[in-house]
C-alpha cells in the first residue's frame, strides 16, 4: 500500500468527522437523532477502512506475495537474522536445504503442508500451543519452532535420529517418552505421514515475516 | 411457580436463560479441570488432555453467553413492542434442535475428541480453532438457528408496526454478528488468512458486536430496572454505539501485530485499541449517574447490582487490563502469555456473564413477583455476588503476576523458545500463581453454586421482602 | 527495539499502563461519586487521581523504549482523561435533565 498507518488513521478520523458534521446539520447535540447519525456515519467509515485494508492485506498475505512464503520454501534454508534499519528480526531465506532428504516439487510441498495445517486442527494443538503467538498458554510457542536449537542439542540425541527433520518428526510422534518437563505433551496418535507434514508446517511458518514476534529468539546456527 | 402473565416469547427467553445457566456450571467445573492440570500435569493425562478440557471451557463459554443474550432478548422483545413474538413455534423448535446439538458436540469432545488430519475430521469432530472449534456441521447447525432468532426479532418488529431505536441498533447487530460467524467457517493453509478472518469472529464479536448487544440489553433492563425515559436510553445508546464501533473496529488492528499481516496494522491497530477504554470510561459516569439520581431505589436489587458490576467489569476487565498490553512495542512481549487470559478472564466476566446474571435476575423476579409489590431481594445473592467477584479478581491478580513474569522471563529476555518457555513455568511467579487461580477458582465456583441457588429460591418467601412503597408501584 | 529494553523497562511500561486507566477510572469514579451526592470531599480526592494518572503516564513514557510518537499518544491521552470525566459528565447531566423536564412536562 502506498499510505502509512498514519495518512491512513488520519484520513478514517477526519473523513467521520467531515460526514458526521454534514449529516446531523440542524440537529442539537441532546436529540438522539443527532448521536444515531454520528454513529451510522462513523461505523459504516470504519467498516469501509477495514475492507479496503482487507484486500490490501490479502494481497500482501497471498503465499509467494513476500511476507508469507510458498510451500516450497520447506526446500530451503530458513534463519532468523535482525534487520538494522526495522529494529527487529525477519525470516531469511537462502540456499537449498532438503526437507526429509527430498527436494519438494510445488504441487508436492503444497500437498504436505496442507496436510500438516489439517493435522494440527484435527488435534487441536493450537488448545495447548500458541502459533503465531495465538492459542493455548500451556505449552509453548512454535512460531519459530523449526529454528529452536532445543532439536539438534538434545532431541537428536534422545530420540536416536540423523537429521533435525527426522528428530522432529519422531519427538512429536511419541513426546511423552521422551519428555524434557513435567508437563508432558500427550501422545495424539500421530502417523508417520501427519508427522512430516507438520514439521513440514512449522518449517514454512517460520518463514513468515511475523514484524519481529518473537523478538530476541536464540535461533540455532546449524 | 406461576408463569402467569408471560408471553410465549418470555417462556421461551427464560428456556435459554436455564440452559444457559447450566451450561456455566459446565465451564466452570471444566475450568477447574484444567487449571488442576497446570499444577498435576499427569491428572487424566492421556485421558481428557488438557486441550479437550480447555476447549469444552470455552465452547461452552461462548455458547452460554449466547444463549443468555438470546434468552435475554426474547424476553424483553414482547415488552418493546407490545406483542408476542412472530414464530415462536419455529423458535422453540430452534430451542431443541441447539440443545440436542450441543449435546452432540460436547459428547464427540469428550470420547472422541481428536481424528486423523483430514477434512472429515474437521466436518465432524473439532476444527482446532481457539473458541470455534465446533466442527463444520455444528457451524451451519448455528448459523440456522440464529437466521430463525433473527426472522423472529426482524418479524416481530414488523408485525408490530413500531420501529424503537432500540430495535433498530439490535436488528443491526444482530445481523453483523451473524454474519461474522461465517467468516470463521472456512479452512485455508495459510496461517495468516486463517488468523486473519479468525479475529474477525472473536474480536469484532466482544468488543463490537457483543458490545453493542449488551449495550441494547442493558438500555432494555435500565428502562425496566430504573425506569428511566426512553430517550435518554436511546440518545445513551447510539453514543455508545458510535464509541465502540469508531474504536473497535479498526482496533481490530492490534491483532494484527504478528501473524504475517503488513506492518501498517501496529499503527493502526495500536492507536484504534488505545482508544477503546473510552467507551468504558463513559459507561462509568453513567452507570453513577444513574444510581445517584434514582438513591439506588429500584424494585430489583440484585439486577442492579449486577448491573452495576457490568459497568466496572467492563471497564477493568476490557478497559484496564486491555490497554495495558494493546501498545505494539509492549504486545511484542506480552502476546501470547497468561496476560491474555487475565485480560480475558476479566473482560469476559464483567462485560458479559454480569449482564447476563443481571437479566436472569430480572426474569426471576417477574416470575415471584408479578404485580411487582415487593422489593426484590435476599441475603444469598450478596454471598455469590461477593464470592463470584472475589473469585474473579483472585484469578485474574494470579494470572496478572505470572503473565508478569512470563513476559519478562520467556518473551523479553529468554526469546521465547522451548527452554525459555519451561524456564519462565518453572519460576515462582508463575508455578505458584497456579494454585491461587485455582484457588480463587473454587472460591468462584461456590459463588456459581449460591448463585443458582439463589435464582432458585429468592422472592418464594415474600414475607422476607420488602413492600414497595405505593409512590413507586404507581410510577410502574 | 530489542537492543534498548531491558525487562525492568517493559514491566514499568505495563504497570505505569496498567494504572494509569486505573487511576483514569477512579478518578471518573469518585468525581462522579462527588456529583452526583454533592459532596465536594469526592471531588477532591478525585482530582489526585487525576494527577496519579497524569504520573503514571508520565512514567511510562521515561523509559526509553517506546517510540516517540506512541509517547506523543500516550501524553495526549493523559491530558485528555484530565477532562474526559467532567466532560461525560456534563454530556449525561445535561441530557438527563433536559429529558426528565420533558417527560415530566407531558405527565401534567
Ligand atoms: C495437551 C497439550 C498439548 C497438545 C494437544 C499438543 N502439545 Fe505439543 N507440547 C506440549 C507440551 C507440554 C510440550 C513441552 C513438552 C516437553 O518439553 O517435554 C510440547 C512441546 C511441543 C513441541 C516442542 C516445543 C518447541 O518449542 O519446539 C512441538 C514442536 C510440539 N509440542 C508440537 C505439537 C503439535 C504439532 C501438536 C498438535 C499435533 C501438539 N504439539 C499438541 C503440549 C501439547
Ligand atoms: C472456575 C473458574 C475458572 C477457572 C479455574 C478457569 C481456568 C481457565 C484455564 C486454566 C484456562 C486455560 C488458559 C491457558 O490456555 O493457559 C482458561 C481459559 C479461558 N477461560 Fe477460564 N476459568 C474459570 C472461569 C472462567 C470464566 C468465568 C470465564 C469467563 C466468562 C472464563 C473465560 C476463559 C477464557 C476466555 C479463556 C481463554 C483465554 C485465552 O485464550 O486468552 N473462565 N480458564
Ligand atoms: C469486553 C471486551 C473484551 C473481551 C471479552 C476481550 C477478550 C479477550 C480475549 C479472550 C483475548 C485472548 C484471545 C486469545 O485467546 O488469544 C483478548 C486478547 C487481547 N485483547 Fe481483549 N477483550 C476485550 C476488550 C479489549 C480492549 C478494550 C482492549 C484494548 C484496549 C483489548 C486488548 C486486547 C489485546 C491487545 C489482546 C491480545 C493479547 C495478546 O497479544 O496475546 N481487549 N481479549
Ligand atoms: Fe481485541
Amino acid at each position: 500500500m502506498e499510505f502509512g498507518w498514519l495518512e491512513i488513521t488520519v484520513a478514517a478520523i477526519v473523513i467521520s468527522l467531515i460526514l458526521g458534521v454534514i449529516f446531523t446539520r440542524g440537529s442539537s447535540w441532546i436529540e438522539p437523532r443527532f448521536w444515531k447519525n454520528i454513529a451510522i456515519v462513523t461505523s459504516l467509515v470504519m467498516v469501509v477502512f477495514l475492507l479496503i485494508l482487507t484486500f490490501d492485506t490479502l494481497a500482501s498475505i497471498k503465499m509467494g506475495n513476500g511476507r508469507v512464503p510458498e510451500a516450497t520454501v520447506i526446500n530451503k534454508k530458513i534463519s532468523y537474522v535482525y534487520d538494522e534499519q526495522k529494529r527487529w528480526y525477519v525470516p531469511k531465506v537462502s540456499g537449498e536445504e532438503p526437507l526429509f532428504g527430498k527436494i519438494w516439487s510445488e504441487e508436492e510441498a503444497l500437498a504436505l503442508i496442507n496436510k500438516g495445517k489439517m493435522t494440527i486442527q484435527s488435534k487441536a494443538c493450537m488448545d495447548c500451543h500458541t502459533l503465531l503467538g495465538n492459542g493455548g498458554y500451556y505449552a509453548p510457542d512454535l512460531t519459530k519452532a523449526w529454528l529452536d536449537p532445543k532439536w539438534n542439542l538434545l532431541i537428536k540425541d534422545m530420540v536416536g535420529a540423523n537429521s533435525k527433520e527426522e528428530a522432529m518428526a519422531k519427538w512429536i510422534q511419541h513426546p511423552d517418552q521422551y519428555p524434557t518437563f513435567q508437563r508432558k505433551m500427550p501422545d495424539l496418535g500421530i502417523t508417520d505421514e501427519e508427522a512430516k507434514a507438520i514439521v513440514a508446517y512449522l518449517k514454512w511458518m517460520s518463514a513468515i515475516d511475523t514484524n519481529g514476534f518473537p523478538d530476541n529468539f536464540k535461533a540455532d546456527e546449524q | 411457580m406461576t408463569k402467569q402473565g408471560l408471553y410465549e416469547s418470555q417462556k421461551l427467553g427464560l428456556w435459554y436463560m436455564v440452559a444457559g445457566l447450566i451450561l456455566f456450571g459446565a465451564q466452570n467445573l471444566f475450568g477447574l479441570l484444567i487449571a488442576y492440570q497446570y499444577i498435576n500435569p499427569d491428572f487424566l493425562f492421556g485421558l481428557l488432555d488438557f486441550n479437550i478440557g480447555r476447549i469444552l471451557h470455552i465452547n461452552a463459554m461462548v455458547v452460554w453467553l449466547l444463549l443468555g443474550f438470546i434468552g435475554a432478548i426474547y424476553w424483553f422483545l414482547p415488552i418493546e413492542t407490545g406483542r408476542e413474538t412472530v414464530g415462536i413455534k419455529l423458535g422453540k423448535l430452534a430451542f431443541f434442535v441447539l440443545v440436542a446439538a450441543v449435546t452432540v458436540v460436547v459428547l464427540v469432545y469428550l470420547f472422541i475428541q481428536i481424528g486423523p488430519g483430514n477434512q472429515i475430521s474437521l466436518w465432524f469432530i473439532n476444527e482446532g480453532r481457539e473458541y470455534i472449534e465446533a466442527p463444520r456441521w455444528a457451524d451451519i447447525g448455528i448459523v440456522v438457528v440464529v437466521l430463525i432468532f433473527l426472522y423472529n426479532v426482524i418479524a416481530t418488529v414488523i408485525a408490530s408496526k413500531r420501529l424503537t431505536g432500540i430495535m433498530g441498533v439490535l436488528i443491526v447487530d444482530l445481523v453483523a454478528l451473524a454474519g461474522l460467524y461465517l467468516a470463521g467457517m472456512f479452512y485455508t493453509v495459510n496461517i495468516s488468512v486463517d488468523q486473519y478472518f479468525w479475529w474477525w469472529v472473536i474480536h469484532l464479536w466482544v468488543e463490537a458486536t457483543w458490545e453493542v448487544l449488551i449495550g441494547c440489553i442493558m438500555a432494555l433492563s435500565l428502562m425496566y430496572v430504573l425506569k428511566t425515559p426512553r430517550k435518554i436510553v436511546e440518545g445513551w445508546l447510539y453514543l455508545e454505539v458510535f464509541l465502540v464501533f469508531g474504536t473497535g473496529i479498526l482496533g481490530l488492528g492490534h491483532h494484527y501485530f504478528w501473524i504475517g499481516t503488513p506492518e501498517y496494522w501496529l499503527g493502526i491497530g495500536g492507536f484504534f485499541s488505545a482508544l477503546e477504554p473510552l467507551p468504558l470510561v463513559a459507561m462509568i459516569i453513567h452507570a453513577i449517574y444513574d444510581a445517584g439520581a434514582h438513591k439506588l431505589r429500584t424494585v430489583n436489587r440484585p439486577a442492579l447490582f449486577w448491573i452495576f458490576a457490568q459497568a466496572f467489569g467492563n471497564f477493568f476487565g476490557a478497559g484496564v487490563w486491555g490497554f495495558m498490553q494493546t501498545l505494539p512495542q509492549i504486545n511484542m512481549y506480552s502476546h501470547g502469555t497468561q496476560l491474555a487470559a487475565s485480560h480475558g478472564h476479566m473482560a469476559f466476566f464483567g462485560a458479559y456473564v454480569a449482564t447476563n446474571i443481571a437479566v436472569a435476575y430480572i426474569m426471576v423476579q417477574k416470575l415471584r413477583d408479578p404485580e411487582e409489590k415487593y422489593v426484590f431481594d435476599s441475603k444469598l445473592w450478596k454471598w455469590a455476588y461477593v464470592l463470584m467477584i472475589i473469585g474473579i479478581v483472585g484469578m485474574v491478580g494470579a494470572l496478572m503476576v505470572a503473565g508478569f513474569a512470563q513476559t519478562e522471563i520467556e518473551r523479553a529476555v529468554g526469546g521465547s523458545g522451548w527452554q525459555a518457555y519451561i524456564d519462565a513455568q518453572l519460576h515462582p511467579w508463575m508455578a505458584e500463581a497456579m494454585w491461587w487461580r485455582l484457588g480463587f477458582g473454587f472460591i468462584f465456583f461456590i459463588g456459581y453454586i449460591l448463585l443458582i441457588i439463589d435464582l432458585l429460591t429468592i422472592g418464594k418467601n415474600k414475607e422476607e421482602l420488602e413492600v414497595l412503597p405505593e409512590a413507586e408501584v404507581s410510577h410502574a | 527495539m530489542h537492543n534498548l529494553l531491558t525487562g525492568s523497562d517493559l514491566l514499568i511500561i505495563m504497570l505505569s499502563g496498567f494504572f494509569m486507566i486505573l487511576f483514569a477510572g477512579a478518578y471518573t469514579l469518585l468525581y462522579g461519586l462527588g456529583k452526583i451526592t454533592k459532596k465536594s470531599k469526592y471531588i477532591k480526592i478525585s482530582y489526585i487521581f487525576a494527577i496519579a494518572q497524569f504520573t503514571a503516564a508520565l512514567m511510562m513514557i521515561t523509559p526509553d523504549f517506546l517510540d516517540p510518537f506512541w509517547k506523543y499518544i500516550i501524553m495526549f491521552s493523559a491530558c485528555a482523561y484530565l477532562f474526559i470525566p467532567q466532560g461525560m459528565w456534563w454530556v449525561v447531566h445535561t441530557s438527563h435533565t433536559y429529558w426528565e423536564r420533558q417527560e415530566n412536562n407531558k405527565d401534567v
